[in-house]
C-alpha cells in the first residue's frame, strides 16, 4: 500500500510501523506528517501542552540513521508517539495541567520515557489532561484539557484527555497515559480508541506525577489492540526506583493476541453494570450485541455478582486522602494555583478519617476476595466500557466528589487489575461507545486477546472522526 | 430521623476544624455541598460489618 505524509495520520500505530520497517516512508517523514497535522489542528483539539518539535525531528533522524545501517529495534522503531504532561521527559516541561508546575522542568525521563526512547520511538509531545490528574475538564485557562474530535463541543473525559484526543485523531501514532479511577479507560472510551490499564506494578510510575499512589497506573492509549500491546511491551518491566514495580520476567502480549475467543469464559457483571438505571440505552445495546459477538467467536457466558462494588466507589473516595498527603505543603502555601473543582476536591481528602480510611482498607480487601473468587471461576469479566456517550462541556459539573461514570472504571483500580477498553460502536450521534474487560493480576495478555478477539470481528477501531468537523462555531 | 441542617453544618465545621484546614468563603460552601454529596457513601462505609477476615494484608 502506498503511503504518503498526508495519509500516514489515519493509520493505526500497526500501520505505521509497517510503512517506517518497510521503507515507504521514513520517521523524519512521519514525524513531519503529524507535527504538520498538529498545526493545523490543534487550536480547536488542544490536544498538546507542548510540542517538542525539535527533540523529536533530531529522534527521528537518529532513528531513520539506524535503520538504514540495517539496525531497526523494534516495532515501534522510528513510530511518533506522544505523553500525557505529567510524565517527564528530561529538560521538557511538565505542568500536570496545573498552574503550580507551570515552569517545572524535570531533569531526568520517567522510566516509561526511557523505555520508548530505548524502543526508539520519537516523541512528539506532552499532551494536555485534567489538572493534576483529578481535576475538571476546562476549555479556557493557561492548560485547556482538550476537545473532543468526535464532536468538538463534548469533552474528551479524563483525566488522559489529550491522549485520547491526540490518539483519536491522528495527532500521534499512540500516546500514553495514566488512570487512578478511569482517567485511560474513561478518555478512550468517549474518544473512540482502546485504552489499557495493565496490571498494578507491570509499567513502572517513576517519574510520573502522583494522584494516589496505590491506585495509579500509566498505560496506553491507541487506536488497536495490537498497538496498544506494542507498547505495553516496550514499557513493562521492573523498575527499583517504583517501590511497587513488580519483580519477575515480562510476558509477551503479542504473541497470544490472535488466538481468539474460543474457549474463553467470561463472568458478565449484570447486575451493577448491565442492569444500572443510569447506563445510556445506546452504550447498553451495543454492549449487548458486543457480548453475541464474543459469543459467536466461541467464548461463553455467565452472569455473576460482587456484592462489594455497591461499596466499591465509597472505598475509591477515601483514597483521596493520599492525594490531599500528596499536596499538603502547595496546598496550604499556594491554595489559589489550584483550579476550583480541583482544589475542592483535594480539600475532601483531607476530610476522610483514619478510621475511614482503615475500613476502607478492609473493605477493599474483602472487594479483592470477591473478585478473585470469580476470577478462579472466569478468565475475565466483561461489561459496558462506560456509563454514557461524551458530555457536552456545558453539561459538566464543575464541582463533584466522583462523576458518575467512575462507576464503570474505579472499581478496578483498588484491586490492580488489568482492564481494557474497546470500541464497540457508536450513537445515533456519532459518539462512540465501548465495552471493558478485566482480567487476573498479571493476565494483561489475556484481557488484551479478547479484546483483539471482538476488534478483529468488528470495524469500530477503523472509524476515525472527520477533521472537517474540528472547527468552532 | 435525618440530622438537620444546623446538625450537619455543624459537624462539617469541626471535621474540617479537625482537618487543620483553613477555608473560607466560596470554597467553604463548595466543599460543605461536596462533604453533603458523599455523606450517605461514607455513613454506608461506617455501618458496613466488618469481619476478621477483612483485613488488608490476609
Amino acid at each position: 500500500m502506498a503511503v504518503t505524509a498526508g495519509s500516514i495520520c489515519d493509520l493505526d500505530l500497526a500501520g505505521v510501523s509497517e510503512a517506517l520497517a518497510a521503507r515507504r516512508i521514513s520517521s523524519v517523514e512521519a514525524t513531519e506528517a503529524y507535527l504538520e497535522r498538529i498545526a493545523r489542528h490543534d487550536g480547536v483539539l488542544q490536544a498538546y501542552i507542548t510540542v517538542m518539535r525539535d527533540a523529536a525531528l533530531s529522534r527521528a533522524r537518529a532513528a531513520d540513521a539506524e535503520q538504514s545501517r540495517g539496525s531497526r529495534r523494534g516495532p515501534l522503531h522510528g513510530v511518533p508517539l506522544a505523553l500525557k504532561d505529567l510524565i517527564a521527559v528530561a529538560g521538557v516541561r511538565m505542568t500536570g495541567g496545573s498552574e503550580v508546575l507551570a515552569d517545572h522542568v524535570p531533569m531526568r525521563d520517567a522510566f516509561v520515557t526511557e523505555r520508548l526512547h530505548a524502543a526508539g520511538a520519537v516523541v512528539l509531545g506532552k499532551l494536555a489532561m485534567h489538572e493534576w490528574a483529578f481535576g475538571r475538564p476546562a476549555r479556557d485557562g493557561r492548560f485547556p484539557t482538550g476537545r473532543n474530535p468526535w464532536d468538538v463541543t463534548r469533552a474528551p473525559a479524563g483525566s488522559s484527555s489529550g491522549s485520547a484526543v491526540a490518539a483519536a485523531a491522528g495527532l500521534c501514532a499512540g500516546a500514553l497515559g495514566s488512570d487512578t479511577g478511569g482517567s485511560i479507560r474513561g478518555p478512550a472510551a468517549m474518544c473512540g480508541i482502546v485504552g489499557h490499564k495493565p496490571t498494578y506494578g507491570l509499567v513502572s510510575r517513576s517519574g510520573v506525577l502522583a494522584m494516589d499512589w496505590s491506585l495509579d497506573h500509566v498505560g496506553p492509549m491507541t487506536r488497536s489492540v495490537w498497538d496498544a500491546a506494542a507498547i505495553l511491551q516496550a514499557i513493562a518491566g521492573h523498575d527499583p526506583a517504583d517501590p511497587g514495580s513488580l519483580h519477575g520476567p515480562v510476558p509477551d502480549f503479542v504473541a497470544g493476541l490472535e488466538r481468539g475467543a474460543r474457549g474463553i469464559r467470561l463472568g458478565l457483571l449484570r447486575r451493577y453494570y448491565v442492569d444500572w438505571p443510569g447506563l445510556d440505552a445506546e452504550v447498553k445495546s451495543a454492549a449487548l450485541a458486543a457480548f453475541d459477538v464474543l459469543a459467536r467467536e466461541g467464548a461463553t457466558f455467565k452472569d455473576v455478582d460482587a456484592p462489594m462494588l455497591d461499596m466499591a466507589p465509597a472505598v475509591w473516595t477515601c483514597f483521596l486522602a493520599e492525594m490531599f498527603e500528596y499536596h499538603r505543603e502547595m496546598a496550604a502555601h499556594a491554595p489559589e494555583k489550584y483550579r476550583e473543582g480541583t482544589r475542592i476536591r483535594m480539600y475532601m481528602g483531607a476530610l476522610v478519617s483514619a478510621q475511614d480510611f482503615l475500613r476502607a482498607q478492609r473493605l477493599r480487601a474483602r472487594f479483592r476476595r470477591e473478585i478473585d473468587g470469580l476470577l478462579a471461576r472466569c478468565d475475565a469479566l466483561i461489561f459496558p466500557g462506560q456509563a454514557g456517550p461524551a458530555q457536552r462541556f456545558e453539561d459538566i459539573s464543575a464541582v463533584e466528589v466522583m462523576v458518575a461514570g467512575s462507576r464503570y472504571t474505579s472499581p478496578w483500580n483498588l484491586l490492580g487489575l488489568p482492564a481494557v477498553n474497546v470500541p464497540s460502536g457508536f450513537t445515533r450521534d456519532g459518539l462512540p461507545v465501548s465495552i471493558q474487560i478485566v482480567g487476573r493480576a498479571g493476565d494483561d495478555a489475556t484481557v488484551l486477546r479478547i479484546a483483539r478477539a471482538y476488534e478483529r470481528v468488528t470495524e469500530w477501531h477503523r472509524r476515525r472522526p472527520d477533521p472537517a468537523g474540528w472547527k468552532l462555531a | 430521623m435525618a440530622p438537620d441542617d444546623a446538625t450537619l453544618r455543624a459537624r462539617f465545621d469541626a471535621e474540617v476544624t479537625a482537618a487543620g484546614l483553613t477555608v473560607t468563603g466560596r470554597d467553604r460552601e463548595l466543599l460543605f455541598a461536596m462533604w453533603l454529596e458523599h455523606l450517605p457513601q461514607r455513613e454506608a462505609l461506617r455501618a458496613a460489618a466488618l469481619t476478621p477476615e477483612d483485613e488488608p494484608w490476609r
